[in-house]
């Protein structure tokens, strides 16, 4: 009987054993959502005919930190408060004159953005300092025909050193150079890549950054027949808007990497819109270039921004080439409803009068501002500095609204409905997309 | 004067024709003894002419001639005298005792004689027959204890050594030593007398016919501190400077090592006798340098003639060795074939089971004999043995950012081993943890033999109780306290389970329980409820209550644990802190069949098979449910190894050809090696490695802040060493620079530090800090170093501004803080751990990042979560909580009595 009972409770125990659920192992605490960068990572040259100076721009108060690293040491540094839609403009040279540095603006909060203007012998290049730090980056529309200079920064701010390799593609297809490959970039310190040097008579460069350790920002500096323009290495998206400032505009469609890509581009005119004016197959590694112009018609009318929509991740350029102007900016790839707009422009001075009609002033530059949505947009533009109140204006439906302004530090441009803001100083002298500011 | 003189003038006729020289008997009165009695027996004495007798040192009878001294009677000892017989009043010489004395000096030209000496009251027990010595002048007789003399030392041979109790001497050599130290008690004094003898040119022989029944009423025993002291002086007298020169370091070598080997058999006296020897002749040293003098005049002959006569090497060490061994090898061997040298040696299985298990522990070991202790999972080093113990009595818990709650009370059992090992932490560790798997095995031998068992599978039990179902996975993670804790468990089962009628005396089973149980507690504080549970499954054989009251004592050595528990509840309680390992599924259906198997067998092995199985599926069942901490999850799954210990004990018991015995050993012959299987991977299961290695850059690569702590993160909580913390998408803990050790493997419960410190992590693991390394600062992290696979803080960890990556070990990716601060320190002062505080130069006030607790002194002053203290005493130190002092102590007297009352119970019997 005993025995009887030990094998019924020993039975007992090993159907229990079996039957009873594994014990989940514990586990360790959810993982939070990654913040929005709270810094920007600004080239910034100062010297040898050229002078930068950095715009920060910010929707909320608090304190901002410029730093300026160079061959791994921090050679300059400065601490501002930036007040509530505040706005700050640093002259490079009040910190420190040591030639090309790596710029690294902490912001009060993410709500904001930096931005760089470098002054040369009658260039003038801006750029939106790059907050966050992408994997891979690229960067199209180089070239270094006749005396052509394109240029890549690799610019590390951060405390890692970081490895990068360039995947540099042209007209002849890809480059092949031991110099792309396995690039040390070490902490707080750049390194500058001189096409030039390396892949002369190129007529249409594209370079992919492709990081292997650590983070690296990219820009691109094209010099050319005495103008320059720096634009920010861009990551791959397959949505892109491009507000054009006016005339001379040239869109790239980047393949960096990858299969074929299939796009598809829309355009925005002054009487409405035509979805798919072009469509077509770009291989791997290669780019195809249209001008919007070409696309005007009397029913559109001039076209005023551009849509394009990839299957796979793509990048988007915009060029703009003229009688004394040249800048380039990559797209948009989401539209938002705040954006700052940081650069310090300086109207010029008037022209003189003739007496009997009053001069309007000239414009320091201008905001062009593309509602991609089917609504109307109520746009607040606010000025930061001595250019006066906010300005509201009416952006229609998949239309495009441009603002003049004069001498301004930054703007802040808040809508109802979510646009697309591109910078440009002058008469387009140099051009720089908004920074797109998250949330409400 | 030598001593090779003639003495033939003056000689008369004795026993039959032989000219028989004259003799005076020094009669020394000892103590107690009955004088009447030996002057009759001396002048029964059958030698002619017949001896004149004078007593020393007390009142003689009427008619008889006394001298306070031997000296003062030597001296007086007239020219006419040719041999002096020294003789102790509480020796009964046999009538011819004196007659073969002088017949066999005289054949053998002897200067000094002694008698074979026999225990009065005795069956001829012998006590002496002349002996020889090593060169500290330790006797060496070479007698059993209580062995019968049957003549088969009856030869007449020099000797290192006579007894002063009876010993016949030339006269003029007498007279011209001075005679016997007074000073020395009897043995060291015949020890002196026959040394200087031989180095004055004189033979000293044992003369076996010349037997005399001695009382031992003048201090028989040759282990008092005045007999040692009396030894160390005969050598300081005898020996030339230049053998001086290394035998004195060489004595006090042995003197600690002979110390050392008594405090392990649980003997102190020893060690008191060596120090209040080398004292007394301190005290002496004037006198033992006149001695030397005189010596001097005489002296013919070298050291040599002394070590002619001499054992080699140190005879108590040979014989503290010797008593080691026996009781270490007594553990295996309960049947005492091996201490008895019996035949039955070779056939007793128990003891082939026993060389078994120990052989393939050493395989098992074989790694830690070459490669040393992993440093991994929670097996560290031991920590210094006096921080350990500042930790044990409540001294500050440096894990994690440190915390007032007690460390685990196994830091008591590391103190302890280190000590013993002089320090030598990790000699101590490599050599306990060797001796636990011996300790382990022996265990389980041993408590099977007290279950009734008595094949070799009670020791090859041993070893699925080291690594069977549930150890395996405790030490696979890396528990050393888990082996620890099996291997200590068998023997407090053993002792509360008293068998019938072995001890009488209650309290030496009480002791053994509770010294078992504080050892226990201080190991897996929650394996004490064991044997209590036992207790209650097996039967008691009507031993019950003792057996309960045992147990309940063994329940009271938890006490070693008490602060831990109390400060750590959760380790109790908290299931999100345990390891969670998963016991394969083959087990419980393995274990089940041996246990129905055994059901075929007779008792007693079908009790103890059933009690074993039973309790092995019971506790199988509890580890799989999620209830407990850690401390539940350790205990139940040595239980569930423990329980099939017994059932595999009982399964290879007995070698049979009976099926059913067949079919049984086929079962535990599978559980044994399905268990020594992960055992054999070198290190006793557990996993390899060598992080402190991995981290030696913490410690070596120091700025002006000093060593201070590293934030080790990763996804796998394995990868981390000792406990972790969960994080936000990883787990996390914080360690001392390296090397990590001992006391830091379990955190403490959360405090405001700790969440602050989780805060940050937050923050970090956002990507909403670019400046994790002033963050970290706050918290003294000198370095981040994330383990695995990559994830989120690799990651966030790329993009800021003051954690410099160093590519320091490709397995891990190690960050460095650019802006550290010191663990303890001002802006102008940085200081360092001293034992479980800290010191440095003085200042005014210094900040500790460490948790706050108004145990920190002096003057500790909150700031924030961390700690501000006075600094111009130059040092900061923690007391703990009154009850979390007063418990260790409170252990530690416990553990004391343990051992007086097993002390006692041995003597007794």
């Amino acid at each position: 009987m005993k025995r009887l009972l030990v094998v019924v409770v020993a039975g007992l125990l090993v159907a229990a054993a079996l039957m009873v659920p594994t014990p989940r192992p514990p586990e360790s605490g959810p993982l939070p959502d990654l913040a929005e960068p709270r810094f920007a990572v600004c080239l910034v040259e100062e010297g040898a005919g050229r002078s930068s100076e950095i715009s920060i721009a910010s929707f909320d108060a608090g304190g901002a930190q410029t730093d300026l690293y160079s061959n791994g040491r921090l050679v300059g540094s400065l601490g501002q408060t930036i007040p509530e839609r505040g706005s700050s403009v640093i002259p490079v040279v009040d910190i420190t004159a040591v030639g090309t540095v790596v710029g690294m603006v902490e912001l009060p909060s993410s709500a904001g953005g930096a931005a760089t203007l470098t002054r040369g012998t009658g260039s003038l290049a801006a750029e939106g300092c790059v907050s966050g730090a992408p994997t891979d980056s690229y960067l199209a529309g180089g070239n270094t025909v006749g005396g052509g200079d394109f240029d890549v920064y690799l610019m590390n701010p951060f405390a890692v050193d970081a490895a990068v390799r360039l995947a540099v593609s042209s007209e002849v297809g890809s480059e092949s150079n031991s110099r792309f490959e396995s690039i040390t970039v070490l902490a707080r310190s750049f390194v500058v890549i001189e096409m030039r040097q390396l892949i002369p008579g190129r007529e249409d460069i594209r370079v992919n950054v492709e990081t292997l350790g650590g983070r690296v920002v990219s820009f691109a500096r094209q010099a050319s027949d005495g103008l320059a323009a720096v634009w920010a290495g861009s990551e791959m998206a397959t949505d892109w808007y491009l507000p054009l400032p006016g005339s001379g505009e040239q869109v790239r469609i980047g393949s960096p990497a990858g299969p074929d890509v299939e796009y598809q581009v829309d355009v925005y005119g002054e009487s409405g819109t035509i979805a798919a004016v072009l469509t077509g197959l770009i291989p791997a590694n290669g780019e195809f270039v249209f001008n919007p112009a070409d696309h005007a018609s009397e029913e559109l009318g001039p076209v005023r921004a551009v849509r394009v929509i990839t299957n796979s991740p793509s990048v988007t350029t915009l060029q703009l080439r003229g009688e004394g102007r040249f800048g380039v900016t990559a797209g948009a790839t989401s539209a938002s409803r705040r954006w700052v707009a940081p650069g310090s422009l300086e109207a010029p001075p008037p022209p003189e009068s003739d007496g009997e009609s009053e001069v309007p002033p000239l414009p320091a530059g201008r905001l062009v501002i593309l509602n991609p949505g089917i609504e109307d947009a109520f746009v607040v533009v606010s000025p930061s500095g001595p250019s006066g109140a906010a300005i509201e204006l009416t952006v229609p439906a998949e239309g495009v609204a441009q603002f003049d302004f004069g001498t301004a530090d930054a703007h802040f441009i808040e809508s109802d409905m979510p646009v697309v803001v591109l910078w440009v100083a002058g008469d387009g002298d140099a051009l720089s997309l908004g920074v797109m500011v998250p949330g409400e | 004067m030598t001593a090779s003189t003639s003495h033939s003038a003056g000689k008369s006729d004795n026993q039959g024709g032989v000219v028989a020289a004259t003799v005076r008997v020094l009669l020394t009165v000892i103590a107690d003894s009955d004088l009447e009695a030996a002057l009759a027996v001396v002048s029964r004495q059958v030698y002619e002419p017949a001896p004149e007798i004078v007593i020393v040192g007390g009142e003689p009878p009427s008619g008889m001639v006394g001298y306070p001294t031997l000296e003062e009677a030597i001296a007086d000892s007239g020219q006419n005298v040719d041999y002096l017989w020294l003789l102790h009043s509480d020796a009964r010489p046999r009538p011819d005792a004196l007659a073969a004395l002088v017949r066999e000096m005289e054949r053998n030209e002897a200067s000094l004689g002694g008698s074979k000496l026999l225990v009065a009251g005795s069956r001829d027990e012998l006590e002496e027959v002349g002996s020889a010595t090593d060169v500290f002048g330790e006797p060496y007789s070479g007698l059993e204890e209580g062995e019968i003399d049957l003549q088969q030392y009856d030869v007449v041979r020099e000797v290192a050594f006579v007894r002063s109790a009876s010993m016949l001497a030339r006269r003029d050599l007498a007279q011209g030593l001075r005679g016997l130290d007074e000073l020395l008690p009897p043995i060291s004094a015949g020890l002196d007398f026959s040394q200087r003898t031989r180095l004055a040119g004189g033979k000293v022989i044992s003369v076996p016919s010349s037997e005399v029944y001695h009382q031992r009423r003048c201090g028989h025993s040759a282990r008092g501190w005045r007999e040692q002291a009396g030894r160390l002086r005969a050598m300081l007298i005898a020996y030339r400077p230049l053998t001086l020169l290394w035998v004195i370091p060489y004595d006090i070598l042995v003197a600690v090592l002979d110390s050392i080997a008594n405090l392990l058999l649980l003997r102190w006296r020893p060690a008191a006798r060596h120090a209040l020897s080398w004292l007394w002749n301190l005290a002496h040293l004037p006198s033992t340098l006149a001695r030397r003098g005189s010596l001097k005049k005489v002296r013919v002959a070298g050291d040599e003639e002394l070590f002619r006569f001499q054992a080699k090497g140190s005879v108590r060490l040979r014989e503290v060795g010797s008593e080691l061994s026996s009781r270490a090898l007594s553990v295996f061997d309960d049947d005492e074939t091996l201490s008895t040298r019996s035949r039955r040696f070779l056939g007793s299985p128990g003891i082939w089971g026993a060389i078994l298990a120990t052989l393939i522990a050493v395989i098992a070991a074989r790694s830690i004999f070459f490669s040393g202790m992993p440093n991994t999972g929670f097996a560290f080093p031991f920590e210094a043995p006096s921080t350990s113990i500042d930790r044990w009595f409540a001294g500050w818990n440096r894990a994690g950012l440190g915390a007032p709650n007690p460390v685990h009370p196994s830091v008591i059992t590391t103190a302890a081993a280190s000590i013993v090992a002089f320090g030598a932490t990790e000699f101590a560790r490599t050599f306990l943890t060797l001796l636990l798997s011996v300790i382990g095995v022996a265990g389980m031998g041993r408590l099977g033999g007290r279950l009734g068992l008595r094949g070799p599978g009670r020791y090859l039990a041993g070893l699925v109780l080291l690594a069977g179902p549930g150890t395996a996975l405790l030490t696979g993670a890396g528990s050393w306290l888990a082996l620890a804790g099996a291997a200590v468990l068998p023997w407090m089962v053993r002792a509360v389970l008293v068998l019938p009628g072995a001890d009488t005396k209650p309290w030496r089973p009480l002791g053994w329980a509770v010294l078992f149980g504080v050892t226990l507690a201080s190991l897996t504080p929650l394996l004490v409820a064991v044997p209590l549970l036992v207790t209650l499954v097996v039967p008691t054989q009507g031993v019950g209550s003792t057996r309960l009251r045992a147990g309940l004592a063994g329940l009271l050595g938890g006490i070693a644990a008490v602060p831990f528990l109390l400060g750590n509840p959760s380790w109790l309680l908290d299931s999100g802190r345990r390891l969670m390992p998963v016991i394969e599924p083959q087990w419980p259906i393995l274990i089940a069949i041996a246990l129905g198997l055994t059901l075929l067998l007779e008792q007693p092995w079908r009790r103890v098979g059933v009690v074993g199985g039973l309790s092995a599926l019971a506790a199988l069942v509890v580890s799989q449910v999620s209830i407990g901490g850690p401390g539940v999850e350790e205990a139940v799954l040595i239980g569930v190894s423990f329980g099939a210990a017994l059932l595999v004990a009982v399964c290879l018991d007995l070698l049979s050809r009976d099926p059913r015995r067949l079919a049984v050993l086929a079962a535990g012959s599978v559980v044994l090696a399905l268990s020594v299987g992960p055992f054999l991977n070198g290190r006793f299961g557990l996993p390899a490695g060598d992080i402190n290695d991995e981290l030696g850059y913490t410690s070596v690569l120091v700025g002006d802040t000093g060593p201070g702590r590293v934030l080790l993160a990763s996804v796998d909580r394995s990868d981390l060493p000792g406990e972790s913390r969960p994080g936000p998408g990883f787990w996390y803990r914080v360690v001392d620079a390296a090397p990590i050790t001992h006391d830091q493997v379990w955190l403490s419960p959360s405090h405001q530090g700790d969440q602050e410190f989780e805060a940050v992590l937050h923050r970090i693991s956002r990507g909403d800090e670019l400046h994790p390394g002033a963050a970290l600062a706050e918290f003294a992290i000198d370095w981040v170093v994330l383990e695995g696979e990559e994830f989120r803080l690799d990651t966030v960890l790329a993009t800021q501004l003051d954690l410099a990556r160093r590519m320091f070990d490709p397995e891990t990716r190690v960050f460095e803080n650019l802006v550290p601060r010191p663990l303890a320190g001002s802006d102008t002062t940085m200081w360092q751990r001293s034992g479980a505080g800290f010191e440095g130069e003085p200042d005014t006030q210094i900040r500790i990042a460490t948790i706050y607790d108004q145990g920190w002194r002096p003057a500790p002053v909150g700031d924030g979560w961390s700690v501000l203290v006075d600094a111009t005493q130059g040092e900061a130190s923690f007391r703990g909580s009154l009850l979390n002092r007063m418990l260790p102590v409170l252990a530690l007297l416990l553990s004391l009595a343990a051992v007086v009352s097993i002390g006692y119970g041995r003597s007794r019997r």
